[in-house]
């Protein structure tokens, strides 16, 4: 799981628009989930859906 | 050595650099005085360290806006968080020491203040663990 950074402060020493990891934070102690709950990071690999929409006409 | 006027300290609290918006940092550590005193011809009482305690103090500028410190002390009340403390700025080195520890984040004063001061807030939280000092 990797974030980006979106706040004006640093997080982890990383910079505004900077990457950074699940290891990263867990090495540094700090809880993802807060500073996502701050708007510091915000998930950067969010999954794709992977079932398309129907299309009409479509056949089986 | 030069003596040192604190202008530039940094402080992280949770991963996130506050030092712009705290006035003032102590971190203080004490350790239990446990008497071992037995018969002998001394006379004297002896003494061993105990167990640590240790605890960090900081006074805040309050600032309720996205990412600055309300929003991020707030969801980490109630939790243990990273804290990490040097005397000037945010390279470590033998000059510039840094401080590592978990705080448990044990209080917190969303408002307070009166008319016309700063909104601040100052809290003391006690430390879980070990301080790691780090020069490099």
């Amino acid at each position: 799981m990797a974030y980006t950074v979106i706040s004006d402060r640093e997080v982890c020493g990383k910079k505004k628009g900077e990457s950074i990891t699940d290891k990263e934070l867990v090495d540094a102690g700090v809880s993802a989930q807060a500073l996502i709950a701050a708007n510091h990071i915000k998930a950067s690999n969010a999954a794709t859906p992977s079932i398309k929409p129907a299309t009409e006409g479509a056949t089986n | 050595m030069a003596r040192i006027v604190l202008t530039n300290a940094y402080i992280s609290v949770g991963g996130v650099d506050l030092s712009d918006l705290v006035s003032s940092v102590s971190l203080s550590s004490t350790f239990d005085v446990v008497e071992t005193t037995a018969f002998s011809s001394s006379a004297t009482k002896t003494r061993v360290a105990g167990l640590a305690d240790n605890s960090v103090t900081l006074e805040f500028h309050q600032d309720y806006a996205t990412g600055e410190v309300e929003q991020t002390i707030y969801p980490l009340l109630g939790t243990v968080a990273a804290v990490i403390v040097k005397p000037n700025g945010s390279t470590t080195s033998a000059f510039n020491p840094s401080y590592s520890f978990n705080a448990v984040i044990s209080e917190w004063t969303p408002l307070n203040g009166a008319v016309g001061e700063l909104a601040s807030a100052s809290v003391s939280w006690p430390v879980t663990g070990a301080i790691t000092k780090a020069v490099a």
